[in-house]
């Protein structure tokens, strides 16, 4: 089991304390993202997700507990926030709507720039990120943001992440909004920084399709707490508790959920349209009269 | 289901941006369709497919440069007709928080109503039947600001419905929500085409929500690619693969089980219908 690099112990949040408008965002919640996993973090809206991520670089800091990150605990007033803020890179929902310079290469450079690098250190990270997003450097990087198609501009808001050479990668939501295409493109790319990088990835999404595809260990919120911390497989499972909370199982997850309360022998930790089918020829042609028919 | 009668007239619609700049951009070309009363439609289709230049011209927020809309017999080109056209069809959008006005629920949906110059009894009768409609009678003094994205957007509904309208938009309403907000919704779609027999026009980029449509219309580069049923539309995954579309996941599984021999017929697309086919198949008795 590899190292942890963010760790929460009893992480309680309260927005607006002592205010008519106070709210608990984060109750008590114990969380350990290990070095190299693709986690994934789902649940309702307003479940606290964005709360968290956001104490992992230390946007927000805890009302009580603690949080660490690769090693350091992040607490008020301290000084160490901008470098852990470098180690945890963040992406927002709709992150195209933060693009503002007049070309790629100048959006993606923005950060490096603010560290202070020099031009042929920022112009090496620029190209880098670029590529690992799938944009190629000389052609897009002149390019307006504007000018780019939604999924492209989400890549060049990946790409300018990326470029702060993160350790830990958050995206929330990184799919909403965009056509299949766009998706499965963005997702592939995740997937390769992940597998290829190194990177350790959080997902927030809603698509239980895209965790399931994508993630090792799924950890669901709740109106502020933990409710669910398995590995992927055990997650989905668990389809009635799922829905319990309004959330979903795959689609194709759910046909075998349905074969096995009418009491055919079915393994249910199937997520993927193949697994699931794979599962279902196995379990057909065990069956003694679909056998005898094809026969 | 008898015979359809049209709502929305679409014909030769071409719609240019920018025309005669160096921005030109021709987002539809040449669509024809009609919206039936009572149905219920999926416009789906890639980024910048026209979807969305496509659905502003059913209630005149967009004029045609080229063809003609027409709504219920009135002309969308017709100045004096505008706004009767916009009572009979009304838009939802996507986010939820930029479409509400008033700082309490019910307001909200009286505003409509209000501009239309009602009597108050008159209006809020209209207010209390809309929000029943939609199932958020009982938050009708709540601070919309409270509410949750699926909430809000059907408060955005009853705004419309407020109007009396024949037909709803939603204009990708359910991107932003979460898997129980876009239930809520589209639950709340399917009962007022059923139930008011208010045609709806929903469009995604959510196959699994376009399969529960009566009809699918597919475009791709401002043209009409596809249109029929579900079932229709689904059958063809390379051709759809083409046009930057998914398959639902049933329809999905279904195609990987027949090609390993197992024999499934039709195109189900709800996780239900292939489980009791399977079953059949096995002798369990459903």
């Amino acid at each position: 089991m590899s190292d942890p690099v963010v760790v929460c112990e009893g992480l309680t949040h309260v927005y607006l304390r002592g205010t008519p408008f106070e709210s608990v965002a984060l109750r008590g919640v114990d969380l350990v993202v290990r070095r190299g996993e693709c986690l994934g973090l789902v649940g309702p809206t307003g479940s606290g997700k964005s709360t968290l991520v956001q104490h992992f670089n230390g946007l927000l800091r805890p009302t009580e507990g603690r949080v660490w990150v690769d090693g350091v605990e992040i607490r008020p007033g301290t000084a160490l926030v901008r470098e852990v803020r470098r180690k945890v890179g963040l992406l927002f929902q709709y992150p195209e709507h933060q693009l503002f310079e007049a070309t790629v290469f100048d959006d993606v450079a923005f950060g490096p720039r603010n560290l202070g690098l020099d031009p042929e250190e920022v112009q090496e990270r620029v190209r880098e990120s670029l590529q690992w997003v799938g944009l190629d450097p000389d052609r897009f990087g002149p390019r307006s943001p504007f000018s780019l198609s939604g999924g492209e501009m989400r890549r060049v808001a990946i790409a300018g992440v990326l470029a702060m050479r993160p350790q830990v990668l958050v995206l929330d939501e990184p799919t909403a909004g965009l056509d299949p295409e766009g998706r499965r493109e963005i997702l592939s790319r995740v997937r390769e920084l992940h597998r290829k990088a190194r990177l350790t990835v959080v997902l927030i999404s809603h698509s239980m399709d895209d965790v399931a595809r994508l993630c090792q260990r799924v950890v669901v919120l709740h109106r502020g707490q933990v409710f669910l911390d398995a590995p992927v497989r055990e997650a989905f499972a668990q389809a009635d508790r799922l829905r319990s909370i309004g959330l979903d199982v795959p689609r194709a997850t759910d046909v075998l959920l349905r074969l096995k309360a009418a009491g055919l022998p079915v393994r249910c930790d199937r997520l993927t349209v193949e697994e699931v089918c794979e599962e279902i020829v196995r379990v057909l042609q065990g069956n003694q009269r679909w056998s005898s028919s094809e026969a | 289901m008898s015979e359809p009668v049209p709502l929305i007239e679409v014909f030769h619609l071409t719609h240019v941006y920018h025309a005669g700049t160096p921005q030109e951009v021709r987002a539809v070309h040449d669509v024809s369709l009609t919206v039936h009363r009572a149905e219920f439609l999926a416009l789906v289709g890639g980024n910048g497919s026209g979807k969305s230049t496509l659905a502003k011209h059913l209630n005149a927020l967009l004029l045609p440069t080229e063809g003609r809309v027409v709504v219920d017999g009135l002309d969308t080109r017709d100045p004096q007709a505008l706004w009767e056209i916009r009572r009979k069809v009304g838009m939802v959008f996507q986010n939820p928080d930029n479409q509400i006005v008033a700082t309490v629920v019910e307001e909200d949906v009286a505003f409509g109503p209000e501009n239309l110059g009602l009597p108050p009894e008159e209006i809020a009768q209209r207010v209390e039947e809309a929000l029943r409609a939609v199932g958020m009678l009982e938050h009708r003094r709540r601070e919309p600001h409270l509410l949750s994205g699926g909430q809000k957007q059907r408060v955005a509904i009853a705004g419309v419905l407020a109007m009396r309208p024949q037909c709803i938009v939603l204009d990708e309403a359910t991107t932003m929500l979460d898997p129980e907000g876009r239930r809520e919704v589209l639950r709340t779609a399917h009962r007022l085409r059923e139930r008011e027999g208010i045609a709806v026009v929903h469009i995604t980029h959510n196959m699994e929500e376009a399969a529960q449509a009566d009809r699918v219309v597919v475009l791709h580069e401002g043209r009409v690619a596809l249109e029929g049923t579900p079932r229709e539309v689904f059958r063809d995954v390379r051709r759809l693969r083409r046009l930057r579309l998914d398959l639902p996941e049933v329809a999905e599984l279904s195609g990987c089980l027949r090609r390993r021999g197992i024999p499934v017929e039709g195109q189900p697309l709800d996780p239900g219908e292939l489980a009791a086919q399977l079953l059949r198949w096995c002798g369990v008795v459903v």
